[in-house]
C-alpha cells in the first residue's frame, strides 16, 4: 500500500517535472540524491568524484525525461544511470571484487578488538554501520544499499546493475551474512540474535 | 519465516537510518539548483528581438519582389518555368500543412 502510494508520488513528480515545473523537479531531486551519492561514493570510493557522477548523472536523466519509456520505476533507471556514470568515471573497469573467505582472511581490520567497544555510544551507530558496510566489498554493498535503503526488489537491482538475479541474490545472502558478522563485532549489544 | 521477515525488517531500519551516505547540504543545494534552472528553461519566454525591425525587413523585402515582377514581367518571358515554379512552391505548401497536422494530431493524441 504504501509502496503504491509513494509510485503514485513519484509518478505524479515525473509528470511535473517533464512539463517543467521547478517544484517537481526540485522534489525528485532532493529524493533520490542521497541514495545516488551512495550509489556513486561505492563506486567511485571518494567525495569529489561522487559528487561529480552525481551531477553528471542528474543532468543526464533530466536532459533525457522526454525520452524515459517508463519500462521502469524513475528511480530504477536513475540509479542506473549513476552506476553507469560512475564507471565510466572509474575507467569502465568494472568494480574489483574480493571474495568474502579472501577478504576474511587478507583484512586485519576485520577483526575488532574488544577494547574498542567500549567506545561505542548511542550517537555512534551511523559510524559503525558505515563501518561495516564499509567492510563488504563494493558491489555488494551497492546490492545491500539498493535492497534494504532504496527498498528495491532483486529485479530492479538486476536491471540497475546489469547483473544475473542468482548473482544478486548471491551477494544479498552473502552481504547480509558479513554485515552480520560486522555489527556483531561492532554493536555488540544491540544487534546480537538480528539477523 | 515471520522471525526472518522481522530481520530484514530491522535490518532495513537500522541501514535506513545509519547506513546512506549523505553529500553535504551546500552540495544538495547547489544541485537541486543547477537542475530546477536548467530544466525548467522550457516555461520562460524565448527573448525575441524588436518585431518593428523583422516586419521592416519583410516589408522591403516584398516591395523589392513587386518591382522586381513589374519591370521584368515573368510570364511574358517564360511561361512555362514560371508555372512550374508555382507549381512547386504551391505542393511545398501543401506538403508543409499536411506535415503539421499529423504533428499535431500525435502530440494531442500522446497526452
Amino acid at each position: 500500500m504504501t509502496l503504491k502510494k509513494e509510485d503514485r508520488q513519484e509518478d505524479h513528480l515525473l509528470e511535473g517535472a517533464i512539463r517543467g515545473d521547478r517544484v517537481c523537479i526540485g522534489l525528485l531531486v532532493n529524493l533520490y540524491k542521497d541514495l545516488a551519492y551512495s550509489v556513486a561514493i561505492k563506486v567511485v570510493s571518494n567525495n569529489e568524484d561522487a559528487e561529480e557522477v552525481v551531477q553528471d548523472a542528474f543532468l543526464k536523466a533530466f536532459s533525457s525525461l522526454g525520452k524515459f519509456k517508463r519500462a521502469s520505476k524513475f528511480s530504477t533507471w536513475l540509479y542506473r544511470i549513476v552506476y553507469n556514470t560512475a564507471l565510466t568515471k572509474i575507467g569502465g573497469r568494472k568494480i574489483r571484487t574480493l571474495d568474502l573467505y579472501e577478504q576474511s582472511e587478507n583484512d586485519p581490520g576485520l577483526v575488532i578488538e574488544t577494547q574498542q567497544f567500549d567506545l561505542l555510544k548511542s550517537n555512534e551507530q551511523k559510524k559503525y554501520v558505515q563501518l561495516a558496510l564499509g567492510k563488504l566489498t563494493k558491489e555488494d554493498s551497492l546490492v545491500i544499499s539498493l535492497h534494504y535503503i532504496g527498498e528495491k526488489s532483486i529485479a530492479e537491482i538486476c536491471e540497475i546493475l546489469d547483473m544475473k538475479k542468482s548473482a544478486v541474490k548471491m551477494r544479498l545472502l552473502r552481504g547480509r551474512r558479513q554485515l552480520q558478522t560486522e555489527l556483531e563485532y561492532l554493536l555488540n549489544t544491540e544487534i546480537t540474535d538480528l539477523l | 519465516m515471520k522471525h526472518h521477515k522481522d530481520h530484514e525488517k530491522r535490518l532495513g531500519e537500522i541501514l535506513k537510518a545509519n547506513g546512506l551516505n549523505k553529500p553535504s547540504d551546500d552540495y544538495s543545494n547547489g544541485l537541486r539548483d543547477l537542475i530546477v534552472e536548467t530544466y525548467s528553461k522550457r516555461d520562460r519566454e524565448i527573448p525575441v528581438g524588436n518585431p518593428w525591425i523583422a516586419r521592416g525587413i519583410f516589408g522591403m523585402a516584398v516591395i523589392w519582389c513587386l518591382l522586381f515582377l513589374y519591370f521584368f514581367p515573368p510570364f511574358s518571358i517564360q511561361p512555362v518555368f514560371c508555372i512550374s515554379i508555382l507549381s512547386f512552391i504551391a505542393g511545398l505548401w501543401a506538403l508543409i500543412a499536411l506535415m503539421r497536422k499529423q504533428a499535431d494530431f500525435y502530440i494531442s493524441s500522446n497526452r
